[in-house]
């Protein structure tokens, strides 16, 4: 190629991707898992846990795209577990079988997946891109702890497809089911750990990430920041680093909680 | 067989007549994925100052009906870092790059300017005037004819190609500062830049952005851009660049037919990073279909 050179070159390619949504399944009131498959025969390219894909809403519901996390990508599929937030996802809970939607991606970077006791941590749809991760190291021959943070009892189908490849302790925060309490106050802490990932609202991560450091483990996290290009071109989705200002979509969305300032 | 070369005079040739927005693309290989960099008629770099700068802090970006507000505040690198690092993978894209030129001061443009100089393949500098004067209180020097006129001298001294001046639409006569930047010597103009907007998170009670004002774009602002390259292209006699909403080869033939000489695509780039090269080929395809060998007949015929 051309740009041989450049740095972004060393990172997949991106594609620009015509869904079709197979399935729609809407777990709760708020939240939909949307199955979408390439219609052009060719599998998905390979979207690796933490990276993100650029969501065009549905009917061009809103002026820009989407970013929502990976949270499946197998043969031609991908799996999108999207939450009722606004008009764009609206769009897409609201996307019937058949529709069509475009997704841009692989985009952003990824977990890390090299170590041998992890910890993962989600909180709400916070979940999806922690199914992914869990899912990558269980095909490393690793089941992970998965902690599950939840108001009230996470969708039945989320927790199956999580214990396919992982040990999950479910918190709620009104006990209705698993642990009363918050995800930092599960018993699943009292394993031995080398890593803690997390996703989820940001003062979940916050603590988590304090609770990992007080542990002395290293710790990542996924960041949520508000998008425009999601390809490191606008400058819109910055994150202070202690190495300056650095763009989620591309040095991130996943960051070692060293790297943070928060 | 359609023409679009697009020649915007003191040696800038475009293989045709659309180029990419400053703070939009990148600096090109960003996009590389989804266009041919070949195809285009320019790329036009992200805010280059003479120092560099980390811009501000978050939230720097608020959609809003048609449109999105941003406050990015030229975060970039710095000129050197643009001569040493960017400028060399750039003569590899095959077509027209040009850097988009900041400042706080008239000293600062000079200076960032004449660092460029010694750049063969940078055929231009597009001058952004939208920037605060911190010497004059932090008012932009584009929303006033002599602050235009002003930074627009002090660059033509140091600066020997093609030099584009970009103007703000943020005042009561664009073609007044049009008038008073061809008169220093430009180029060419380019307009608009963002039109200053805001917004207000109610749910948190604050302002969207960190800035609390910042920049609009996005297809909210053509028509007033339309109206605007409309009104300048009527007063100067040198090319005029139109760009603020285009998102299809419809948005770009309204610019031309207003009277620019050349579009600009910008936030479309973020909805559609492949939308760059479809207003080149949708261009090519609206001459055939109307038997035109070229934009001529057409541009500026409002
Ligand atoms: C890398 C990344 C991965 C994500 N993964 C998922 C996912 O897997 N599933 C999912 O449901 N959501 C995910 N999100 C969040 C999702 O992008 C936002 O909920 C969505 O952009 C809101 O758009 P909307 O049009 O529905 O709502 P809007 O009307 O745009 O916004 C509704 C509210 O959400 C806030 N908001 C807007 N954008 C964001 C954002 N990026 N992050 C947080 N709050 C925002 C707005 O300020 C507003 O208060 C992810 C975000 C990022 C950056
Ligand atoms: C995120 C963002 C960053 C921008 N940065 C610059 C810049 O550095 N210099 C400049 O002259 N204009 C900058 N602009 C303005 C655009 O180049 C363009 O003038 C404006 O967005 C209107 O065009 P559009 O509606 O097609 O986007 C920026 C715009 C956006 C959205
Ligand atoms: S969203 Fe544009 S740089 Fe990250």
């Amino acid at each position: 190629m051309l740009f041989g050179f450049f740095l972004i070159s060393v990172m997949p390619k991106k594609e620009i991707l015509h869904l079709q949504v197979d399935a729609n399944e809407r777990l709760r009131a708020d939240l939909h898992l949307l199955r979408m498959r390439r219609t052009d025969g060719q599998p998905m390219p390979p979207m690796p846990a933490g990276n993100f894909v650029q969501v065009r809403p549905p009917q061009n519901a809103t002026t820009l795209n989407r970013p929502i996390s990976v949270c499946d990508c197998y043969a031609d599929n991908l799996e999108l577990l999207v939450r009722r937030a606004g008009a764009g996802t609206d769009a897409m809970c609201d996307a019937q079988s058949g529709t069509m939607i475009t997704v841009i991606g692989p985009m952003g970077n990824t977990f890390s997946t090299t170590a041998t006791a992890p910890l993962l941590v989600g909180g709400g749809v916070g979940i999806a891109p922690i199914f992914a991760l869990a899912k990558a190291y269980a095909g490393k021959g690793i089941c992970p702890e998965v902690v599950f943070g939840e108001r009230t009892a996470p969708a039945q189908q989320i927790v199956t497809k999580l214990e396919k490849v992982a040990r999950v302790h479910i918190c709620t925060d009104d006990g209705s089911e698993g642990f009363h309490g918050l995800v930092t106050d599960s018993p699943a802490w009292n394993g031995s750990f080398d890593m803690v990932h997390t996703c989820g609202p940001l003062p979940m991560m916050k603590a988590v990430a304090a609770k990992a450091a007080a542990a002395g483990i290293s710790c990542e996290v996924s960041l949520e920041n508000r998008m425009a290009c999601g390809i490191g071109a606008c400058l819109c989705c910055v994150e202070d680093t202690t190495d300056g200002r650095r763009c989620v979509c591309t040095h991130g969305p996943v960051f070692n909680t060293k790297e943070l300032t928060w | 067989m359609v023409n679009l070369t697009t020649d915007l005079g003191a040696g800038l040739v475009l293989a045709n007549p659309v180029l990419t927005a400053s703070g939009t693309f990148g600096y090109g290989s960003e996009y590389a994925d989804f266009v041919e960099l070949d195809r285009l008629g320019g790329i036009i770099v992200k805010g280059t100052t003479l120092e560099p700068r980390e811009g501000n802090p978050g939230p720097r970006m608020a959609e809003t009906p048609g449109g999105m507000l941003n406050a990015v505040g030229l975060q970039n690198k710095g000129v050197d870092y643009f001569v040493e690092h960017i400028y060399p993978q750039t003569s590899s894209f095959g077509t027209q790059v040009i850097v988009n030129v900041s400042g706080a001061s008239v000293d600062a443009y000079v200076e960032a300017a004449s660092r460029l100089v010694p750049l063969e393949d940078i055929k231009a500098i597009e001058l952004n005037i939208s920037c605060p004067n911190v010497k004059q209180g932090g008012m932009a020097f584009g929303t006033t004819c002599e602050g235009a006129a002003q930074v627009t001298a002090a660059v033509r001294k140091v600066w020997p190609r093609h030099l584009m001046v970009k103007l703000s639409p943020n005042v009561t006569s664009i073609a007044d500062i049009a008038r008073a930047v061809e008169e220093q010597g430009a180029d060419s103009v380019s307009l608009i830049n963002t039109l200053l907007g805001m917004a207000v998170d109610v749910e948190h009670r604050r302002a969207a952005l960190s800035t609390i004002t910042g920049g609009l774009s996005g297809p909210a602002v053509r028509p007033v851009a339309v109206r605007m390259v409309w009104q300048v292209a009527k007063a100067v006699g040198i090319p005029v660049v139109g760009l603020g909403g285009i998102a299809c080869v419809r948005d770009a033939l309204e610019f031309i037919m207003a009277g620019a000489s050349a579009v600009q695509i910008g936030t479309a780039n973020f909805i559609d990073p492949a939308v760059s090269q479809k207003v080149v080929e949708g261009l090519e395809a609206y001459c055939r279909d109307h038997g035109l060998a070229s934009l001529e007949p057409i541009r500026g015929i409002i």
